[in-house]
């Protein structure tokens, strides 16, 4: 479905995509994780075909993407993004004429939901509620690849769930490909199915968030011990918290000793130790 | 014609409000003092060397400057919809059309009203007179400044949308140039006139018409070529 090959952007001397292959194949919701100017809105709005490639080659449905060849079956929902200033139902009956799918019924279900007046004029909205109506835009759009890009942004703890609920009941009514491009993890994480880390412009992870589940962990304990049980692991990152040291894993389980335990750890821990000041060994 | 279209045209007429500002301004600042003039001469007076220009002209400003607003702004907007290229390309020329027939038969009504009375104290100057497009019959008239009008408005929209790269820029300047040498070198001259006469002051009216209208299409293709390019 979706073909990233040796895939650079270039702004002057400045690499912003480095070299990505990537295939996305499956249906499913996909948290696209960085850091901010890690890549992720230049990587949508390549594939959106907003933006050209420096080298390489992005496919969608086997068609080449590019300005000049925007895929019709890719939706991209872009953070911050001008808007006409109409009311919310206008708005959406407009989005609705200009594509070949669109859920209207979806659409004003989710405007009920979330209690938006849809007579009210976008610019008359809250910035959370501008992202919201966006994104039940963009969800409401039935094109085989949905891109959201940061779309929790500005968006409270109520919002954020209320937001992971609307994502799910789209990916139900309509399975295909969403990709949610955010920095927190953690909210994310209870309804992605997928994970595909960036980082510099390159892709450093491309996972199921049950292999990611599976593989990792924390592990604290006596520094010699410490040293001698994670020796042959794959350690993502490590940290000293009140004189103790912590080893973040991505690897298979091991069976602990006594001198060694379990430490919990969150994704976001995960993502830290990705793209921080990571020390693999 | 596709639904897409007529929603870009739709759209872009309904969400222009400053482009419709600032033709309202420039149609009241030219009103509202000739209304002054022709309330201060007197009922019997003729002031054969005064002249007015119609208020009806000065809606031509908004063929000139609603290009401007709709690349600039609607353009953004039509793809954060989802919206396709060609279908905002194919709608906006068609609100062009719109607009154009709009203004035409505004200007045609002013020219048969306001202008008419005023005539009675000034001279008035219209331009479906000035470029003789009247002599031809009100419809012929209305035809040949749709025409003109529309050719104007897509030449504006592609100028605009060529001003993302410095191809634009070049252009400008080269018009510049080129209109600097038609007013002062001999063949030069000769080819504004000719030109100038094919797409304005051409004696018959169909001549006019076809030319404008053929020549939309090789500008439509250009601009069919840099939006392809455009990056959003």
């Amino acid at each position: 479905m979706i073909n990233f090959a040796n895939v650079y952007k270039k702004y002057k001397d400045q690499v912003v995509i480095d070299d990505i292959t990537i295939d996305i194949n499956k249906n499913g919701i996909y948290c696209l994780l960085g850091r901010n100017g890690a890549g992720k809105t230049t990587f949508m709005k390549l594939l959106a075909g907003h933006i050209g490639v420096s080298e390489g080659e992005i496919k969608v449905d086997k068609q080449k993407v590019s300005p000049a060849n925007m895929p019709s079956n890719v939706s991209f929902i872009e953070s911050r993004a001008s808007q006409f200033n109409m009311s919310i139902a206008d708005l959406l009956d407009t989005t609705r004429h200009l594509q070949d799918e669109f859920d209207i019924e979806f659409a004003y279900k989710m405007l009920q939901k979330f209690k938006l007046n849809k007579k009210q004029k976008f610019k008359q909205l809250s910035f959370g509620m501008q992202t919201m109506v966006a994104t039940i835009a963009g969800l409401a759009s039935n094109s085989k690849v949905v891109m959201l890009d940061e779309p929790v942004l500005g968006f409270d703890a109520i919002m954020r769930n209320q937001f992971n609920k609307l994502l799910l009941e789209s990916y139900e009514r309509h399975p295909r490909i969403i990709i949610v491009s955010t920095h927190l993890i953690d909210e994310i994480a209870k309804v992605a199915q997928y994970l595909i880390m960036i980082d510099n412009g390159k892709i450093i992870l491309n996972s199921t968030m049950n292999e990611i589940n599976d593989l990792f962990y924390a592990l604290t304990g006596q520094d010699d011990a410490l040293k001698e049980a994670i020796k042959n692991l794959n350690v993502i990152g490590k940290e000293t918290v009140h004189g103790r040291t912590v080893a973040y894993i991505y690897d298979k389980k091991i069976n602990l000793t006594n001198n060694i335990i379990n430490q919990p750890a969150s994704l976001n821990d995960f993502f830290i130790n990705m793209v921080g000041g990571n020390e693999n060994e | 014609m596709n639904n897409r279209v007529w929603i870009v045209s739709k759209v872009n007429i309904r969400n222009q409000k400053v482009a419709y500002m600032i033709t309202l301004v420039a149609f009241l600042l030219m009103t509202i003092p000739s209304i002054i003039q022709v309330l201060q001469a007197g009922p019997n007076e003729y002031f054969e060397k005064s002249y007015l220009l119609s208020s009806g002209n000065m809606l031509y400003v908004l063929l000139l400057v609603s290009p401007i607003f709709i690349c600039k702004t609607n353009f953004t907007r039509f793809m954060h919809l989802n919206g396709r290229k060609v279908d905002y390309i194919r709608g906006t020329f068609l609100t062009y059309v719109i607009l154009a027939v709009v203004v035409s038969i505004a200007n045609h009504i002013f020219y048969f009203t306001l202008d008419q009375s005023w005539k009675e104290t000034f001279q008035v100057i219209n331009l479906i007179e000035v470029f003789g497009w009247i002599n031809n019959g009100v419809f012929f008239s209305f035809l040949q400044e749709s025409a003109f009008l529309l050719l104007l408005a897509i030449f504006i929209h592609t100028l605009t949308t060529m001003h993302d790269s410095w191809i634009g820029w070049i252009i400008d300047l080269l018009l510049i140039v080129l209109f600097g040498l038609s007013l002062t070198i001999s063949p030069f001259i000769e080819i504004r006139t000719w030109f100038f006469n094919l797409i304005i002051f051409a004696s018959n009216a169909w001549i006019q018409i076809i030319v404008c209208l053929m020549l939309i299409l090789p500008i439509y293709k250009i601009n069919k070529y840099y939006l392809g390019k455009k990056n959003i």
